[in-house]
């Protein structure tokens, strides 16, 4: 069977392979990728018309039984119709269901499951889909790409930076914008202020619902692009964003500076790894938005305030969302190594904190086992 | 699992706890010792340190006694009357505390901020905030504090190091005469701002490794911080603005931040992002003061749910902020509650339960 490349993952470096539609070749991809013994699966059926082959996929002798064990009773419970999907058992089994931030990591990629399995995640597979849901989540594993670990880790470093500022972008920029040019203009330096006074010279809208009318418009073109087929998704993309961004400025509609503000912040959500994550922060953007045209940089406050308070009570399977952020002493702080930065590949020797305790050592110092020696020779 | 044990690390309540002290006593300390001349400030603020010291000293004795419940812990020492006076005392504490806290950061947000919107807005907001951290567990607010507070103290500790270069020398030498008298009156009204720190020991058995007393110096530690960062803020107070200029700001603090400049011209001011990060300690502070209540309600009314407490305490704080309406009544509230009712009980009743817990021990000893 042909096996498809990934195209919702694309990677500078690594495999080029993604998964099918069919179950037991997801499977065997991942199999090829760790052919031992260890690696588990239990299987089930959900759906009761569709009868969907479903695995959960781990390591028994890395991942914690407890996770496995509550991953397959919360799939259990599920008594429905259809379950045509990873995304309709992931909302079933999800633990908070008002929560836009994912608590299952979607993945298209055999190499990247294989990985988290071996740090002592689990996954489940569905027949008829292309995907994977890995658990437990965090938000910094939703930051994580598979390429992290085949790149120099000063480069990681630095992409991995860029992605948090691009997170930060995406839900705060707007909102910062409305803020300071709405009630602090005071903050800025003389210069660039009057640049925006000048910009804005005859735009009739008051500044919240310019920028509110400009994200909106630039939804419609994100959402006109990905239902229209192909090439011309790319099309719409182009004219709605050129032409019509050009032409609002030219009639005076919206300022040229309104204009690169939500340029900047589309292109932030482009650069979060986790398409989920990006809508979820896309959300949090609009609420932000609100509370800074209303309140200023007390709305902004007030906002950083509300999404820390609704993160700092999500979990997924147990493990904090903001782990390693919070409690990162429960791995001896060694996940940190593995967040905001990405520390040289000797000295991440030991598994993050979805392993279990006593096989959380990865990478051992000195000379290969013997055992490994004689399988890499033949002998 | 982790995040279900229903426990929080002993670095995490550190982190609350300042947190908790910081951003209110850079308002609340400089207005209740603005009458003071620079070294009976200063004085007043170690001297009150040192009892709020003492009174952690004392309090880290009793957490090792505590067990699995302050009320259970209560009950057995002081009877059943006596836990819910204690209960009652607290609450009445916390009650006040938040219309305070909110009103402070409706007038201080109406006053450097946001001039057209109402302050008992911004109040609200604030009580509401602080209330949507209460659901669930202590985990939550352990985890907020431990992510919060790198940010908060990065950008109070720049703004104190960029201010630290316009300290004048001769502001500091240059102090009028000072009272002991009124040093020792003035040291209790810093004991009564860190006067709620008894509500700790309803917190401690959810605490890690506190039982088995492996973190001992906790809660001193934590005072201590907080104590050195708000004397180190005063001395920059003092010689930035001079004896008399300190006495003509109502809160010096927020005039220092806007008279903060950072080389590089990126902003013209700064004073707005360091207030930023004062009011997510106040949003902290106003946390803690919801938590506290809706623990107080579930140890002492056992049959009340989490949601019922939850919505009780949100109701009541409510009431009373719109009761209470303004700024000044909520202070003058506030600091006669304290100094004249509630303080000597906080305060008293933590000592009286170790001397009562000395009397068992030499009891013991007699008897063994």
């Amino acid at each position: 069977m042909d096996i498809p490349k990934a195209e919702s993952e694309k990677m500078m470096r690594g495999s080029r392979e993604a998964f099918t539609e069919e179950l037991q070749t997801n499977v065997e991809l991942i199999r090829k990728r760790i052919p031992e013994e260890h690696l588990k699966s239990k299987r089930l059926t959900l759906g009761r018309r569709t009868k969907t082959q479903v695995r959960i996929l781990y390591m028994d002798d890395i991942a914690y039984p407890p996770i496995v064990e509550e991953a397959y009773q919360r799939l259990l419970q599920i008594n429905r119709d259809e379950v045509l999907d990873g995304g309709v058992a992931e909302q079933l089994t999800k633990s908070d269901m008002w929560t836009p931030f994912p608590q299952y990591q979607y993945t298209e990629r055999p190499d990247r499951v294989s990985r988290e399995l071996l740090n002592g995640r689990a996954a489940i597979l569905f027949d008829n889909a292309p995907e994977a849901l890995l658990f437990p989540v965090t938000l910094n594993t939703l930051f994580q790409t598979s390429d992290d670990y085949y790149r120099h880790f000063l480069i990681v470093t630095f992409l991995r930076i860029i992605r948090y500022i691009s997170a930060f972008l995406t839900a705060f920029l707007p909102g910062i914008y409305v803020a300071v040019t709405g009630f602090h203009t005071q903050v800025l330096p003389t210069d660039l202020i009057l640049i925006m006074a000048d910009a804005r010279k005859g735009v009739p809208f008051p500044m919240l619902l310019e920028v509110l009318l400009m994200e909106l418009s630039f939804e419609l073109i994100r959402e006109a692009g990905i239902r229209m087929p192909g090439a011309l998704g790319n099309t719409i993309g182009i004219v709605g964003g050129l032409i019509i961004g050009q032409s609002a400025v030219s009639a005076n509609l919206i300022s040229p500076m309104t204009v690169v503000v939500v340029a900047l912040t589309a292109l932030g959500a482009f650069c979060i790894p986790n398409e989920e994550l990006s809508e979820a922060l896309r959300l949090v953007k609009y609420v932000n938005l609100l509370l800074c045209g209303f309140f200023g940089i007390f709305g902004l406050v007030l906002g950083i305030y509300l999404l820390t308070v609704h993160l700092s009570g999500l979990k997924s399977y147990g493990i904090p969302y903001l782990y390693p952020f919070v409690a990162s002493g429960l791995n001896e702080k060694q996940d940190i190594r593995d967040s905001f930065i990405r520390a040289p590949m000797r000295a991440m020797r030991k598994r993050p904190i979805f392993a279990r305790k006593g096989q959380r050592i990865r990478m051992r110092s000195g000379k290969k086992e013997k055992g490994m020696e004689k399988d890499v020779c033949g002998k | 699992m982790f995040a279900e044990n229903e426990k929080i690390s002993s670095e995490q309540l550190k982190r609350m706890l300042v947190l908790d002290w910081i951003g209110k006593s850079c308002i609340f300390l400089p207005v209740l010792l603005s009458s003071l001349s620079g070294r009976e400030k200063l004085g007043a603020l170690l001297l009150g340190g040192m009892a709020a010291y003492v009174y952690a000293e004392i309090l880290e004795r009793l957490a090792g006694k505590v067990g699995g419940s302050f009320r259970e812990y209560l009950t057995e020492r002081l009877g059943n009357i006596g836990a819910w006076v204690v209960g009652a005392l607290f609450f009445i504490y916390f009650l006040c505390h938040q219309a305070y806290l909110a009103l402070t950061v409706g007038r201080v947000v109406r006053q450097f901020l946001l001039p057209e919107v109402p302050e008992i807005w911004i109040a609200v907001l604030t009580l509401a905030s602080g209330w949507t951290a209460v659901r669930g567990s202590v985990q939550r607010r352990g985890r907020m504090a431990e992510c919060l507070y790198p940010v908060i103290m990065l950008f109070l500790s720049v703004m104190l190091i960029c201010a630290a270069a316009s300290v004048k020398y001769k502001n500091l030498v240059q102090t009028a005469d000072f009272e002991l008298t009124t040093i020792v009156k003035k040291s209790g009204g810093v004991l009564g701002v860190f006067s709620g720190l008894g509500a700790v020991l309803y917190v401690i058995p959810s605490v890690n490794g506190m039982e088995k007393k492996t973190d001992r110096f906790l809660l001193k530690r934590s005072m201590f911080f907080s104590v050195m960062f708000l004397t180190v803020m005063f001395v920059i107070l003092q010689g930035t603005f001079g004896e008399w200029g300190l006495r003509g700001l109502s809160w010096p603090v927020l005039v220092l931040m806007s008279n903060v400049t950072i080389p590089g011209g990126f902003l013209q001011r700064w004073d707005v992002i360091f207030l930023g990060a004062l009011l997510l300690s106040f949003f902290m502070a106003s946390a803690a003061g919801s938590f506290y209540m809706k623990k107080i309600l579930r140890e002492h009314l056992r049959t009340v749910t989490e949601k019922r407490s939850l919505f009780v305490t949100g109701a009541l704080e409510m009431l009373f902020l719109l009761k209470v309406g303004t700024y000044e009544r909520a202070a003058g509230i506030f600091a006669k509650a304290v100094r004249c009712g509630i303080m000597p009980f906080l305060i008293g009743i933590p000592l009286l339960l170790l001397m009562l817990e000395r009397v068992k021990r030499c009891r013991k000893r007699f008897v063994l």
